[in-house]
């Protein structure tokens, strides 16, 4: 019985994915646990759910896989800043301590926390464990391995920011890369910084608000991002991930695009518009986006030359631009495109693991679709006496369904929390907040009021895969169980709250699964869609644990938490 | 806990000394908002130990304490960073946004005793502020003094809480904390100008680099190993 834990770590969003017999039994990512956002340290916690919810020691496992080489990641680094000399002295300083503190011993680390011995521990490329994570959890049994390619597009790993794959004898195999500095992550990442919200945490932002802009900044943006053969190039001038990671651009957007935005201030944003001197920033993202897409598709042309392949998966943190992938799905080249809710570096760990398997002579089960539910589980007596301890009321409702559909259907916006915590940064029902999906003034209320986020940005609406083609333009697809695409809006579809100003939706369409039930419930209040949104307040990880649901029922106030059959409310409600 | 007189003696003396050093230190300029900023973040740091601490605990009653605690700490921060914001007068950095998992690394008896005495450090550090600022600036005392109830409330239930035995291990647990921090802080200027120094040193392999690789190159193989 070969047990595999896989591990990403030491950049941000460590998690651990944990393989047992060929099958994927666990994976958490360590933010849910440490309650830190993107929590980058050694998923000490994330391994231990692991190994908890698969009923294994540490000493059982066979083998522990790290998603990336520690060591062609020095040199890479070192590479880059003595490339930069002499502008490059602090980005030197800053990545020698980070390198040297933590990364280059991450394996010895694993070794001495987890008591297993050094031998057993290994590592995979960067690259390669995306490639694993999305070639292996593609939902495509029926489709011979020559016809799948995977794309993986990420700020950058050791070297590589952009690699194109195939399976061969049921291994990813890498067919082309292209190198850093030239990276579509990067790129974005300053586009994101130039906006005033946080790197690697703030890109789904820039995405959200390029809908409210027009492309008058597409000519600046052709030349920071040149497409050509189909590659692509950066202008280096115009971007300093290499001397800031948290700032990432140079003098050349400052030049061509005017001041960036200062973080946190006020979103001028009236009547579902962007509008004064925000409304500048809004075109840039849009702008941005543009480039990003256009350059998207020329990678997917390229992999379609080089593999011949119909299928497309993709992986990496690119892979989480959900109008990109709309986008590739409609006017690519491929037939079907596939990418699972974890693409980021937290999916590392899954790739990791799903090679080690392999390697440990493990037949995977491909082709099946992919569980997101993969975390920590809730447990509603713990909750309750929580709940009891903080005076909180609590109600075990006969019908939890149809008390939840009533209860949204009436106007409330329920927390909802049931089996185990979603792997990946989607909400797929398990640890989500729900409320009617047509219903814009709610939408601005939990923009304002729970989330506390910025006005312009959209919520998702989940609905019965067999309702979808009433609502929505686009049919479901490969994509849309796991909000990792969107979809156009039909004209008049009851999806008002959830509708994006460019008319599009990042719909979850729901066969079976936690909401399943409650959506049919819903049919028998008129209502075909639900509003969902991850169950977190602003700057907070996902809840995962009864503690944390509690924690957001009491400071972020929605109207009421379901946990199974449990509903607590506020007393003073 | 109700101090006894020797405590009291140790508490006034202790409080005349942080007077004298408050006093100097609120005046240096610039200090008032990376002060309050620290605190800030201090209390930030704090709610996430805390609300690590309630998903960990196998007691509903110290998972509801914890979180109650947490809250006041999110709270606190987010007055902090109001008068910081104010002393300032332009927008200030993101906190920082970790903890150090006490929780799991102590032990929850210790890390009740390490938390309470945290709490009594701060209400000491708030009385302090408190009395600094009642005339100089009575709105920031006020906002000072409605932190420092909670300090006093938080400080009573960690104590009621913690295990008699486990304060000395919180005690040692503290000072080698506190030895780490300073340790780090004063070595990190060395350890910036040996890197600066190296940086100069192996410039010259940066001519032997050349460009960058632009475009698709072809493929290699992979590198895994152990």
């Amino acid at each position: 019985m070969p047990a595999v834990l896989g591990v990403s770590a030491h950049y941000h969003d460590a998690a651990a994915a944990l393989v047992i017999d060929g099958k994927l039994v666990a994976a958490q990512q360590e933010e849910r646990l440490s309650r830190v956002k993107n929590d980058p340290s050694l998923p000490m916690n994330a391994i231990e759910a692991c190994l908890t919810l698969g009923e294994i020691r540490s000493t059982d496992l066979d083998r522990v896989v790290f998603y990336e080489n520690p060591y062609r990641k020095l040199e890479r680094v070192m590479v880059s800043a003595l490339r930069g000399f002499p502008r490059g002295t602090a980005f030197f300083r800053r990545a020698l301590r980070s390198q040297l503190g933590d990364k280059l011993w991450v394996l010895d680390d694993l070794a001495a926390h987890l008591g297993v011995p050094r031998k057993r521990m290994h590592f995979v490329d960067h690259h390669e464990s995306h490639a694993a994570s999305a070639l292996f959890c593609a939902p495509f049994g029926d489709v011979p391995h020559s016809s799948i390619a995977a794309l993986t597009v990420d700020g950058v790993g050791e070297e590589e920011t952009t690699a194109i794959w195939r399976l061969e004898d049921g291994r990813p195999r890498r067919l082309a890369s292209i190198a850093y500095p030239h990276s579509l992550g990067l790129f974005y990442a300053a586009v994101t910084a130039y906006c005033g919200f946080r790197v690697n945490e703030g890109e789904f932002k820039v995405m959200g608000l390029a809908a409210f802009g027009e492309p008058r900044y597409r000519d600046a943006f052709d030349h920071f991002l040149q497409v050509e053969g189909g590659a692509f190039t950066l202008d280096r001038a115009a971007f300093a991930d290499h001397l800031d990671g948290a700032r990432a651009f140079g003098r050349p957007f400052v030049e061509a695009l005017g001041e960036p935005r200062t973080p946190a201030q006020k979103w001028n944003y009236r009547g579902q518009r962007i509008q004064g001197e925000d409304a500048r920033f809004a075109d840039v993202a849009r702008s941005a986006q543009d480039a990003l897409e256009d350059a998207l598709l020329t990678l997917a042309e390229h992999a379609r030359a080089l593999t011949g392949a119909t299928h497309l998966v993709l992986a990496g943190g690119v892979a989480l631009n959900s109008c990109a992938n709309a986008r590739l799905l409609r006017e690519g080249p491929f037939e079907r495109v596939f990418v699972q809710p974890a693409a980021g570096d937290a999916g590392g760990a899954l790739g990791a693991a799903l090679l080690g398997a392999q390697d440990e002579g493990d037949a995977l089960a491909l082709g099946e679709p992919f569980c997101a539910d993969l975390g920590v589980p809730i447990r509603p007596a713990t909750a309750a006496a929580i709940a009891d301890a903080l005076g909180l009321r609590t109600t075990a409702v006969v019908d939890p369904n149809e008390t939840l559909a009533a209860r949204i259907a009436g106007g409330d916006v329920i927390a909802l929390a049931r089996g185990r915590c979603e792997f990946g940064p989607r909400a797929l029902g398990h640890r989500s907040l729900l409320a009617r999906a047509d219903d814009e003034a709610l939408r601005d209320r939990i923009n304002a009021r729970i989330k506390k986020r910025e006005p312009f940005r959209p919520f998702a609406p989940a609905m019965l895969e067999s309702t979808a083609p009433a609502l929505l333009r686009d049919a479901p697809n490969d994509m849309t169980p796991y909000m990792t695409t969107v979809c156009r809006v039909r004209d008049r579809s009851p999806l008002q709250g959830t509708t994006h100003v460019d008319g599009t939706a990042r719909a979850q369409t729901v066969q079976s699964g936690p909401l399943a039930p409650l959506l049919r419930c819903m049919e028998s209040h008129g209502l075909h869609s639900v509003l969902n949104t991850s169950l977190n307040g602003p700057g907070e990880p996902l809840a995962a644990t009864e503690a944390d649901a509690i924690d957001v029922l009491i400071r972020h106030k929605p109207d009421g938490l379901l946990i199974d059959d449990l509903l607590i409310e506020r007393p003073n409600r | 806990m109700q101090p006894n007189a020797g405590d009291a003696e140790e508490v006034s003396l202790r409080a005349r000394l942080a007077d004298v050093f408050y006093t100097w230190s609120w005046r240096l300029p610039g200090r008032r908002w990376r002060r309050l900023f620290a605190f800030a973040a201090a209390e930030a740091e704090s709610a996430l130990e805390l609300r690590y601490a309630a998903a960990r605990t196998e007691s509903p009653e110290r998972a509801a304490l914890y979180l109650r605690h947490a809250e006041d700490e999110a709270r606190h921060a987010r007055i902090l960073l109001h008068w910081a914001r104010q002393a300032r007068g332009q927008s200030l950095p993101d906190l920082p946004r970790a903890h150090a998992q006490l929780f799991r690394h102590l032990g929850e008896n210790v890390f009740l005793a390490f938390v309470h005495r945290g709490e009594r450090r701060g209400r000491r550090q708030f009385e302090a502020h408190v009395r600094f600022f009642s005339k100089r600036d009575p709105r920031l005392a006020a906002a000072l003094r409605s932190i420092l109830a909670d300090e006093v409330q938080h400080e009573r239930y960690t104590g009621e809480l913690a295990e008699h035995e486990c304060r000395k291990q919180a005690r040692r647990f503290d000072v080698l904390h506190r030895y780490r921090r300073a340790g780090a802080a004063l070595t990190y200027p060395l350890f910036a100008g040996l890197m600066a120094l190296l940086y100069v040193l192996a410039s010259p392999l940066s001519l032997l680099l050349g460009r960058a690789p632009r475009g698709w190159q072809a493929a290699r193989r992979s590198t895994g190993g152990d």
